[in-house]
Parts: C-alpha cells; structure tokens; sequence
C-alpha cells in the first residue's frame, strides 16, 4: 500500500489547566490515506477536535504538543510556522462545527472565500472571484455570484455550512478535517452536507477526516473508523469491522445508543474529563464487563485481526454473541 | 442601498430634534446662571448707573420675558445668527469661525497620534495577553490617563521649549510668517494646498507638543478599550477559521480581528473625538492656542451670554454629530444593522 497522506504517532496534547497541565489526548497513532473518508467517533471532551486541531497548531496558547505527525513528508508538529502556513489552507482545510460563528459576521461570502485563494495561489482579484463563484456553484448555493456580495447573516445554517466547506474546498486541499460538520444543523440539511463531502471526495480525490459522535453519519460515509474515548483510540478499523462488528464495549454501547431497532441502551455515568481519568481501561467504570484486570492495566491497541485494531483486555465482544447476551 | 439611505434620514431626522432640546437646555441654563451681564459688560462705574444698565438691557433684548426671547434666539438661530458677542460686538458666529478651525486641527492632529497609538498598543496588548508587555502598557496607559493634562503641557513646555528649545513655546505658527492663504483654516492643510513649505513646517512645529498631550491623556483610554474589544472576538471560531485558511498573521490580526473589534472601539474612538475638540480649554490656553477653549474661558468670565451659548451650542453640535456620524459608521461596518 503506498504511503498514508497523513501519519500519526504517538500524539499527546497537554493543555494547561487550572491545577497544572491536563492530558487531553494521549498517545494517538492513527493514519489517513489519500482519498479516503476517515472517521473519528467518541463521546465530547475524547480528544477528537484537540487531536486535529494540534496537527495544525492551533491549540490555545499554552498548550504543548508531543509526538510525530507526517503529512506527505512533512512534520506538521515541527515544521517552521511560515512552511505550517503554506500547509494550513492549502493542504489541509479544516470545516468547523458551528457555521454560526466559523464565518465572520462582517466580512462577505466573496472575500472570505477568496482571502486564502490569492494568498496561497497568488491568483488576481478578478480570477479568484470568478473561482470562488464556480466553488459556490460546487456546493450548489443559488445565485453564486450574488451570494459572493452577501454577508453570513443572509444565508441558513445549512447553507453556511455549505459556504465553509467551499471555503475549505478553495485551495483544492488534500485532506478536510471536518469537526462535526452536521451537529449544528437541522436533520433535514444534514444529509445535504454529508452528501457533498461524499461527493468531493469522489469527485476531487479529497481526504476527508470525518469528526462526529453521531456513528449514522459514520455507517453512512466512513471508511475507516477510530473510537476516541478520555483522549485515546480504543478501536479502529474498517467501518465494517468497527460499527458492524464492534470489539470494544464503549463502541458496542455507542452502537447500542444509537440503536433504531429495539429498546434505547442508555449508556451509565458520563465520559471522564480529561482531569479525571481514571486509572487501567479509562471506560473500566462504565464497563459492563469489567474485571479487575480492567481496572489495573493500561490496554494498548492490538490487532484483532487485519487491520482491526483494539484496546481492550477482556474482549467479550469477539467470542460468539450469544454468550454474552445478557 | 435604499435601506441605508432610510437608516441615515432617520438618524438624521432625530438629530435635528435632538439639536432643538439642546438649544433650549442652554438658552435656560445660560438665562439661569446668576450674575448680571449688563453689569459685568459695563464694569464697575457705569454698571451703578440704573439708567444705563436699563438701556443696555433694553438695546440687548434683555428686558423682554424668557419665553419671548427664546423664540427670538431660535428665529435668529435658523437664519445663521447666533447674536453679537456682548464684549466685542462682532457676530459670535464670526468669532467662532475664526477659532473653531485651530481646535479643530488640534483635535484632528491629537486624535490620529492618539487613535494610531492607543490601536496599536491595544492590539498589542491583547495579543500578549496577562505577559510583560501587557503590564507595562497596563501601567503606563493608566499613568497617561490618571496625569491632569495641564500639569503634562507645562512639563512639556518646560521641557520642549524652555531647556531643550527644540519646539515652539505657544501659538499657531512663527509670528514672522503670514499664514497661509485661508481655505479650510486648517494651516497645515492650507500650507499644503499653497506649496507654502516653510509655514507648513512651522505649523507642524507649533502643533507637535499640544497634539501630544491631548493624545497622551487619550491613548490610554483607546488602548484599553481596544485590549478589551480585542479579547472579546479574539477566541471566536471566524479567527480561528482565518488562521487554519493560512493568512498570514497580519491579515488575520488587521482584516478578521480588528475588523471584529471595530464596531465597539468606534464608540469610545468618536467620544475621544469629541473629548480633545470641546475639552481642551486648558491645554489650549497654556500653549496660547488661539481655539475654542479659549474663547469659552474668556467668554465665561465675562458673562458675555451670546458667546457661551455658542460655545454651548458648538459643543452640543460636535457631540451630537459625532454620535451621528458613529452610528452611520456602525452601519457601514457591520453589516448586520444595516440591514436591519
């Protein structure tokens, strides 16, 4: 297989915290090829959004970051801020989750999408609004040219979010990171957003990095799959083998929140801070097949089989079903 | 543009009534203040005399009731007549047409040092926030605001002028030179229009020291307001989103935080405006700057009521129009009220 587009090693982000700094992801490897849709589930406060905002160094300040983070030959985590630069926006676009408050409320749609364009492309005015009208068209705005002389306020949600991912979409990136492109919008246009992003990825080659805790927008896209949970991946693998088949309990209790068919699996207690994690398998309290073992070793992740990865010591999951139907 | 075009004649519209209120807050004010003008005009001897004083009054319109002589003041006001000066007997109107135009150049220049500055630093100051940097601007902007701006312009008098002699020690211009031809009375600007190189030179000269401490007290107040306005948008997801398109830095902190920052730092902007054009009375007398403050001192003390209504009325117009013109700018910035 040739080289992931982006490769992740052993990434730890320390943010600083009232009682000294907090370990908000720990040890992450995970890698992202070119073209494929990658998504990253768990629950708020896992770590997803701090993991990908550290490859773009846009942490608060205060924050340190440790490990090794290559994308296309690059070490994003050490490489110079003006070499970041050029890589921000140009390589690696990003689509935030609010499209309320990722646009700026005083500039309009045209020069927002066209700032990044002349700077990375060194493209004139003129060239770059006649782009920036073709990405609106892309993302199926009405009245592309129209819109460019508007203003965030005069479009709905779901079309906001439709302009920032044309924003993200300028440059033609490699890889997206979109951070919960849907959580803010209606159900009705969120299948419109995860539509286009399938679609660029068909159409243009672009690597999507898929952040969302909601595993249907995942079953839908992914094509692989990494479960965050309290700041480390305790599964991954094809998206197949994660939410059709899921190895861990914390992804097999996600499954089972989500569940349409059947009773609604609640899932006890709330995902430990970052402060709080507890010692052993990080979900050993909620776990309802947690043994002492849980509580004592940290788990690393392990193939289960090729390319399914998981961290976990009691795998009840992966003996036949039925024995452990309760 | 239609909407904009209806926001303006609205505000427009309130600004007319707002200005017919403040005529009348300072006609009474200025009918109210104790003190007799026809005795302090026609000075100790005369002023004994009941005869003479019943005549002053009656020539000066003072004998008739308030009401009517309101009315009369307002007739007089719509058709450009602000009364004669008690004192000289030349229109006030004239007389604040001839020191209005050297506030303003003092105001102007002293709000660009201080705008320039007090941004700058602000900025600055909030993009290292709670660091040395910030404490020390913290320190010394509290320090430029908290030193009474007549104590700073005889320091810098004492200094600039008398021990080092590197500026000028008061006026307008070198008194050997003719200013220049008058189209805005403005000198710098008229200097510039006529190529006049050595007035423009001496009007810089002469404007340099007053210029800096009406901005020294100013700066203070624009550079911690803008810190705050800064901070307030600097954590929002649009700054973020500009870093993570690969700006530079400098766009983003220009063109998407400043930009951000602007609609609440023009407040405080337009009322240092107005603050250095209506309240530089000391400063202007110490440095004998031949402007609006000083004439509002001389008028005051010798209760020449014509002139303290126009410099009422001057100040009220400067405050007024500023708000104006701040809401307009509210409009042209943030696209949100403009249409609403």
């Amino acid at each position: 297989m040739a080289e992931p587009l982006l490769s992740v090693e052993g990434l730890t982000v320390r943010l600083p915290g009232p009682n000294g700094p907090v370990t908000v992801v720990d040890g992450v490897d995970f890698t992202v090829d070119a073209g494929e849709i990658f998504g990253v589930a768990g629950e708020s406060g896992s770590g997803k959004t701090m993991t990908f905002l550290s490859l773009l160094r846009l942490l608060p300040a205060g924050a340190t970051v440790h490990g090794e983070a290559r994308f296309s030959g690059q070490n994003l985590l050490t490489a110079p801020a003006g070499e970041l630069r050029r890589i921000r926006g140009r390589q690696i676009a990003m689509v935030f989750q609010d499209p309320m408050t990722s646009l700026h409320p005083m500039l309009s749609i045209g020069r927002q999408l066209t700032d990044h364009l002349r700077t990375h492309l060194g493209v004139n005015r003129r060239s770059a609004r006649a782009r920036a009208a073709e990405l609106l068209d892309e993302v199926r705005i009405p009245d592309p040219s129209g819109a460019l002389r508007a203003y965030p306020h005069q479009f709905s949600g779901g079309m906001r979010q439709r302009i920032a991912i044309a924003v993200a979409l300028a440059c033609r990136p490699r890889l997206i990171v979109a951070d919960e492109p849907t959580t803010a919008l209606d159900v009705t246009v969120q299948a419109g957003v995860l539509h286009l992003l399938d679609r660029l990825r068909r159409d243009h080659g672009v690597a999507v990095a898929l952040i969302t805790h909601d595993l249907g927008v995942m079953s839908a896209l992914a094509d692989r799959v990494s479960v965050f949970y309290a700041g480390r991946i305790v599964e991954s693998g094809t998206r197949a083998d994660v939410l059709r088949d899921p190895g861990h309990p914390y992804t097999d209790a996600l499954i089972g929140a989500l569940s349409h068919t059947g009773a609604l699996r609640p899932l006890p207690g709330s995902a430990p801070g970052a402060a709080e994690r507890p010692g052993g398998c990080a979900f050993h309290p909620r776990c309802r097949y947690a043994t002492e073992r849980c509580a004592a070793d940290d788990q690393t992740l392990v193939p289960i089989s090729p390319g399914h990865l998981l961290a976990c010591a009691e795998n009840p999951l992966t003996r036949p079903r039925k024995a452990v139907a309760p | 543009m239609k909407p904009g075009i209806r926001f303006v004649a609205r505000r427009l519209a309130a600004l007319v009534l707002l200005l017919l209120g403040i005529t009348f807050v300072t006609f009474v004010l200025t009918a109210l203040v104790p003190g007799d003008p026809a005795r302090a005009a026609l000075g100790p001897i005369q002023g004994e005399n009941e005869e003479a004083v019943r005549a002053w009054n009656e020539r000066n319109g003072l004998d008739k009731p308030l009401p009517y002589r309101y009315l009369i003041y307002l007739g007089n006001l719509i058709q450009g007549d602000l009364g004669n000066s008690q004192a000289s007997n030349t229109p006030v109107l004239e007389e604040l047409a001839t020191y209005i135009p050297a506030t303003v150049e003092l105001a102007v220049s002293s709000i660009l040092v201080a705008g320039l500055a007090g941004v700058t630093l602000g900025v600055f100051a909030a993009l290292h926030r709670d660091r040395l940097a910030d404490q020390v601007l913290r320190v010394v902007s509290l320090g430029g605001m908290s030193m009474p701006a007549f104590w700073l312009a005889l320091i810098s008098l004492y200094l600039g002028f008398f021990l080092i002699g590197w500026f000028p020690g008061g006026g307008r211009l070198d008194p050997a030179l003719n200013p220049p031809s008058q189209v805005t009375g403005l000198y710098t600007v008229d200097a510039l229009l006529s190529a006049d190189w050595a007035a423009l030179g001496s009007a810089l000269a002469h404007l340099a020291l007053p210029t800096l401490v009406l901005a020294a007290h100013t700066v203070g107040y624009i550079a911690r307001y803008t810190r705050t306005a800064v901070l307030e948008v600097i954590h929002n997801d649009y700054i973020r989103a500009a870093y993570a398109k690969g700006l530079h830095a400098r766009t983003v902190v220009v063109g998407y935080v400043l930009r951000a920052a602007l609609p609440s730092m023009l407040q405080i902007l337009g009322f240092a405006f107005a603050g250095v054009l209506t309240g530089a009375v000391l400063v202007e007398k110490i440095f004998t700057w031949p402007g609006i403050g000083g004439y509002a001192y001389t008028s005051a003390i010798t209760l020449d009521l014509p002139s303290i209504a126009g410099v009422g009325l001057f100040i009220a117009i400067v405050y007024v129009v500023v708000n104006f013109v701040v809401d307009v700018l509210y409009g042209v910035v943030d696209p949100r009220i403009r249409i609403a």
